[in-house]
């Protein structure tokens, strides 16, 4: 392979891993606040029906991205509330918002298969002649965008205040609250940001990745972010790396051209001895505590 | 020590299904002064300072702050208001540094970290409060004590002019209680106020300038300490004098019936029991005092079969013989006749949303008859658990009930009846009594006497040294995950055995 | 400010009473929303869950989706009572049904039904039973969380039976993805005479209902498995292996689900045969989360609430037949539901109550 064809190959992972990346940032927000968010998967397909919606009506692509994030932040606050709040289950709360997202998106958008946006986002290209970093930074800029997010959201995490305050609600919810922590409403802008990611993800695909709707166009990628998260052992910056590697993984298919659905079938699988490797050694670094409601002390010990 | 007054909680009432914590409770703290709060286990000494503290919410009554009413609904409400509260275990984020533990919810410390202003006013005010500590260390690697400092740099860095300390010197070996101490005169000196919650009847004399008694969730008295005695703290914190313990009888020693040699325990890759070795006779109390953390869990985990020791060997004597039981399920050992009282009971000892009935069978010991086959026989099992709960004393309304409805009292008496009427040859017993009230530690007490004068083999592991030197007939001290010391009962004397449960040097 | 304040009922709400809510309340919800978007309630509440159970036809189609969910939901109360959160039925229907298309096609074609039958019901639950069985093995051994790895299992057993439908199983006498029809023995309705309804699987159903109620309630097995997922510590302590228990309920789980699985492919009124996944499993394993949870995590009440939700499955599908914009009627339907019901079991409980009030002065 020489290096332009790489260059090719590099460039459409990045194109594929793009909406995980995104999905994966908002659910490692989510997910170190304590929170999981199984309706990544179907906030990720209604943020790419309404945006598209939204883009092809006002025929511009950023009012479809804020369609679609609004959208997200929507179906984040229902999950937050009913998980936070009302102490419902995390799973079968996530679970729920998934079947809605992918209910509501067939209905909403089905008048809109087939249309066509006209409209586009700029593209910023960076080292248009030289193969492979071409690859990377001749993108749309919304690649920028997950470029910069990720490098930003792993900066909040790990070196400000707020990420430490983050990541404490998520390890140690009652250490967090005796410290002067907000637990609900961390929990409660963490589950709303991941939301709004898997819309922009979704919209991503809708918009600049496939540029058309059709019946659940996004399946399957919120579940491979969810995977990812763990991967990425709720570090942005890993995420960045991990999403990318497994973008290439879907265009490997296109390249290699082993019978397709076996070739689909590789993401799944290869999440799974990789999990079993994570969990082993995610009890070195800090990892949130997933699917337990937060239970005040008063309450854990009187049952008041 | 001045006048004004720091906190005043007035005709404060907090109830809990079935109980009622504080009854009307009047309290007040002064600027400067360390004031006492005694009473025994459930007294509501705990649970007043928690509303203080804004972990409860109060039911009823009035809470002035430096003369101002106020609401505390949160913990964020009372650190606004400069009320913190030092915990029994420290509460950190064991995954974090120090530093980032101490940074957590605190405004000032700006944004992005670690700025080199805060940190060096951090060290500087570690330095200037007898508190040594690394900032950059990461948590899970400190002892329980350099915890504990952290805590006290976590009350220093918010300004705290109100502190409650909760317990605190449970785990703390004297040396560590002198530097505690001597941080807190330095506090109400310049202008603090501290509440020291204890059920330690001593401590009042050492540190304390006034002292508030409460007994089953009332105030039954507040004193200067110049103006009361030991004998009248006493008889307001129990009601009337009583003496507390219980008269030991010697013992009758028999064989060895647990041997244990060479143990080497890990937890985490790190060995936490490093080479223990001792018998234990049938027919004795061998008791092992020390400080929670140094590996005593770790034992008891090797000895039930919860955990594989990294080297070493356990011998069981039952029955004619030694056998070795190193790698032996804890099934086995439960049905062999090794008997576990675990330390924290609702999370070891019994399971909560299960009756009564059904956690006196959890091990399938008891009733060979109705448990031998695949199917459980309901109604053999009710039957009995009826008789038992009788026998036991065992305060239910049925057997059906889902045991987290019985009283923590009743919930040890569960467990100890379910243990016993395996007929266990060795009994493990772990901090037995912990939380409990006076006559329910007295119950745990007299059984596991009884037990012993019945020929058992009792292994009691306490951090609660009157409870070691109250039962043990043999009292060993656990150190660092070594054994420092064996001592006969009557060769045993507090201070010895104080400054082994340290590293002495 | 908006407080929420959730306090712990002295005596918990029954299941009957809030799945009855429960139940009620999202199908209202449900059709609002569909309302929203043009479809007339009435007319979707008369044709859809009325229409349905006024013919045979419908009764052959609620009891077709009742019986797959009924051991599917089976199934799950062994293993949620075991505290392991199995969400990945929907392929181990799919390996079931891969099961009984090996069976039928490959291993034993000329077998008459009598061998058939049975045959498919055992393998099927073999290979659901191994495919819950990975889950649990990486659960009790490794500690990997159960809803990611079966999550994941899913789509791996789907992108098989669409490898094996377009590739090494496809008819050759078609273009669309389904692979040879099933020998006439399979087809477990010829045998059920002029019920329209599988009765080997009504059998098979019912009987696994029954033992799982027995295990679950009178065996020492199935108090380990309570203890396991009310308390794991106190289990281990007194020594309950859990790994023992997390394999074998998972191993169970699996293998009720597979069953389930040879039924969707051979025992509806469709030709029995291998087709798209999404034609087989239809969002069925997650649905049955739904039915164990509404029969308050028991196996008997499973019998009843799977046939509900068979019909209001079914509704969701006549919806989506019969308004051109209805498609995800059934989504919004299960969607709506798990929704309500999270919110009922906190309910159940809890007592929830919501105060809106000004800025009060708190701390200083």
């Amino acid at each position: 392979m020489d290096l332009w064809t790489a260059t090719l190959f590099i460039a459409l992972a990045i194109r594929m891993g793009t909406p995980l990346l995104l999905a994966c940032l908002g659910e490692i927000y989510a997910e170190r606040s304590g929170v999981l968010n199984l309706g990544i998967e179907g906030t990720m397909m209604l943020g790419a029906a309404i945006g598209f919606i939204a883009a092809y009506e006002a025929q511009n692509l950023l009012v479809g991205f804020i369609a679609a994030a609004i959208v997200g932040a929507l179906l984040g606050l229902i999950h937050a509330v009913v998980v936070i709040y009302l102490r419902g289950n995390q799973m079968i709360s996530g679970l729920a918002i998934t079947f809605v997202g992918v209910g509501l998106s067939s209905l909403i958008a089905h008048s809109y298969v087939g249309r066509v946006i006209k409209a586009s986002l700029p593209k910023i290209a960076l080292f248009g002649n030289i193969p492979i970093l071409s690859a990377f930074f001749c993108q749309s800029v919304v690649v920028y965008f997950a470029y910069t997010m990720s490098i930003a959201m792993w900066f909040i995490l790990f070196h400000t205040r707020i990420g430490i305050e983050i990541r404490a609600v998520g390890e140690n919810p009652i250490v967090a609250e005796a410290s002067g922590i907000n637990v609900e409403k961390t929990r409660l802008i963490c589950v709303i940001l991941s939301g709004v990611f898997a819309g922009l993800g979704g919209a991503y695909i809708s918009l600049i990745d496939m540029k058309s709707w059709t019946d659940l166009l996004t399946v399957g990628k919120g579940w491979v972010a969810l995977a990812l998260v763990i991967v990425a052992l709720w570090n942005p910056l890993f995420a960045l790396f991990v999403s990318y590697f497994f973008g290439a993984l879907y265009a490997f298919q296109v390249f290699l051209g082993i019978d397709i659905n076996l070739a689909k079938m590789i993401p799944y699988a290869a999440t799974i001895p990789i999990l079993a490797i994570a969990s082993k050694i995610s009890k070195r670094i800090g990892v949130p505590i997933l699917g337990k409601p937060y239970i005040r002390e008063e309450e854990a010990l009187h049952g008041v | 020590m001045s006048d004004s007054i720091a906190v005043r909680m007035i005709g404060i009432t907090k109830r809990f299904p079935g109980v009622v914590a504080n009854d009307n409770v009047d309290f007040e703290l002064r600027a400067g002064e360390i004031h006492v709060l005694l009473g025994e286990n459930g007294a509501g000494k705990t649970t007043l300072m928690n509303i203080l503290a804004g972990l409860y919410t109060k039911d009823s009554g009035e809470i002035y702050v430096w003369g101002q009413k106020v609401e505390i609904l949160s913990p964020q409400d009372a650190l606004r208001l400069g009320i913190y509260m030092v915990p029994q275990t420290p509460k950190l984020v064991q995954s974090m540094t120090v530093l980032e533990n101490v940074i957590i919810g605190l405004r000032k410390a700006g944004m992005i970290l670690p700025t080199r202003r805060a940190r060096s006013w951090i060290e500087n005010l570690a330095k200037s409060y007898y508190i040594p500590i690394d900032i950059d260390a990461p948590v899970y690697r400190l002892t329980a004590s350099e915890q504990k400092r952290v805590e006290l740099l976590k009350a220093l860095v918010r300004h705290a002019k109100i502190l409650i300390f909760d317990e605190i010197t449970a785990t703390l070996s004297p040396s560590e209680k002198a530097d505690i101490f001597k941080f807190m005169r330095k506090f109400a000196m310049s202008g603090g106020a501290i509440v020291f919650v204890t059920h330690k009847i001593n401590e009042v004399f050492e540190i304390g300038d006034r002292v508030t008694v409460m007994r089953k969730g009332k105030v039954v008295g507040t004193f200067d300490v110049s103006d009361v005695t030991q004998d009248k703290l006493t008889e307001l914190m129990f009601g009337k004098k009583i003496e507390v313990g219980i008269a030991h009888s010697s013992a009758k020693q028999g064989d060895v019936a647990l041997r244990i040699r060479d143990l080497w325990v890990e937890f985490d890759g790190y060995p936490s029991v490093r080479g223990v070795s001792f018998d234990l006779y049938y027919g004795e109390i061998l008791g092992i005092a020390g400080i929670a953390g140094n590996g005593q869990k770790e034992l008891v985990e090797a000895i039930i079969g919860l955990r594989r020791p990294s080297m070493g060997k356990i011998y069981m004597n039952a029955d004619g013989g030694f056998i070795d039981i190193t790698d032996k399920s804890t099934s086995w050992r439960l049905k062999s006749g090794i008997s576990y009282i675990p330390e924290d009971r609702i999370r070891y000892g019994i399971v909560p949303n299960m009756s009564v009935a059904e956690n006196l069978i959890l091990g399938f010991r008891c009733l060979r008859g109705a448990l031998d086959g695949f199917i459980i026989d309901w109604n053999t099992v009710r039957s009995w658990a009826s008789d038992v709960i009788k026998k036991y004393r065992i305060v239910a309304p049925s057997v059906d009930i889902p045991a987290r409805h019985l009283s923590g009292g009743n919930i040890q008496k569960l467990i100890v009846a379910r243990e016993l009427e395996s007929k266990p040859k060795i009994i493990v017993a772990f901090n037995p009594t912990l939380g409990l009230d006076v006559s329910s530690t007295k119950y745990v007490w007299e059984t596991l006497m009884d037990m012993r004068d019945r020929g058992a083999a009792i292994l009691l592991i306490s951090e609660d040294l009157d409870e070691i030197m109250s039962l043990s007939d043999r009292i060993m001290v656990m150190s660092e995950g070594e054994i420092k010391g064996i001592f006969d009962r009557r060769e045993a004397d507090i201070d010895t055995i104080g400054r082994l449960m340290v590293r002495a040097k | 400010m908006i407080r929420f304040i959730v306090r712990r009922r002295e005596k918990e709400l029954t299941y009957t009473y809030s799945s009855t809510i429960a139940i009620i309340v999202s199908i209202i919800l449900s059709l609002a929303i569909l309302a929203f978007f043009g479809i007339n309630p009435i007319i979707a509440l008369a044709k859809a869950f009325v229409g349905p159970i006024l013919t045979t036809y419908g009764w052959a189609s609620i009891l077709y989706n009742g019986l797959i969910l009924l051991l599917c939901g089976v199934g799950l109360v062994i293993a949620f009572r075991a505290g392991v959160w199995n969400i990945g039925a929907e392929g181990q229907i799919l390996m079931g049904a891969i099961a009984a298309t090996w069976v039928a096609l490959y291993l034993i074609p000329d077998a008459p039904s009598i061998v058939m039958i049975p045959t498919m019901f055992v393998v099927g639950f073999l290979f659901g039973g191994i495919w819950g069985l990975i889950a649990g093995v990486l659960k009790a051994e490794l500690d990997v969380n159960e809803v990611l790895s079966t999550m994941m299992l899913n789509y791996v057993a789907y992108q098989l039976v669409y490898y094996l439908v377009m590739g090494p199983w496809a008819n050759p006498l078609t273009n669309y993805p389904v692979s040879e029809p099933f020998p006439e023995s399979a087809w477990m309705l010829k045998i059920s005479g002029p019920i329209p309804v599988s009765i080997p699987t009504l059998i098979v159903a019912l009987v696994a209902a029954i033992l799982t109620h027995f295990l679950i309630f009178n065996t020492k097995l199935g108090y380990e498995i309570r203890a396991v997922g009310s308390n794991p510590n106190a289990a281990r302590a007194y020594g309950i292996s859990y790994k023992k228990v997390v394999i074998v309920a998972m191993f169970l789980s699996g293998g009720l689900a597979g069953l389930a699985g040879v039924h969707a492919v051979a025992g509806g009124l469709l030709v029995p045969q291998l087709r798209r996944p999404e034609q087989i499993s239809r969002g069925f394993g997650f649905i049955a989360i739904l039915v164990a949870w509404l029969a308050g995590i028991k196996p008997l009440p499973v019998i009843f609430t799977s046939i509900l939700m068979g019909l209001i499955f079914l509704a969701g599908f006549v919806i989506q037949v019969l308004f051109a914009r209805g498609i995800g009627a059934t989504n919004i339907f299960t969607g709506v539901m798990l929704l309500v019901l999270s919110v009922a079991e906190t309910y159940r409980r809890y007592e929830i109550k919501i105060e809106i009030h000004g800025f009060t002065r708190r701390g200083s």
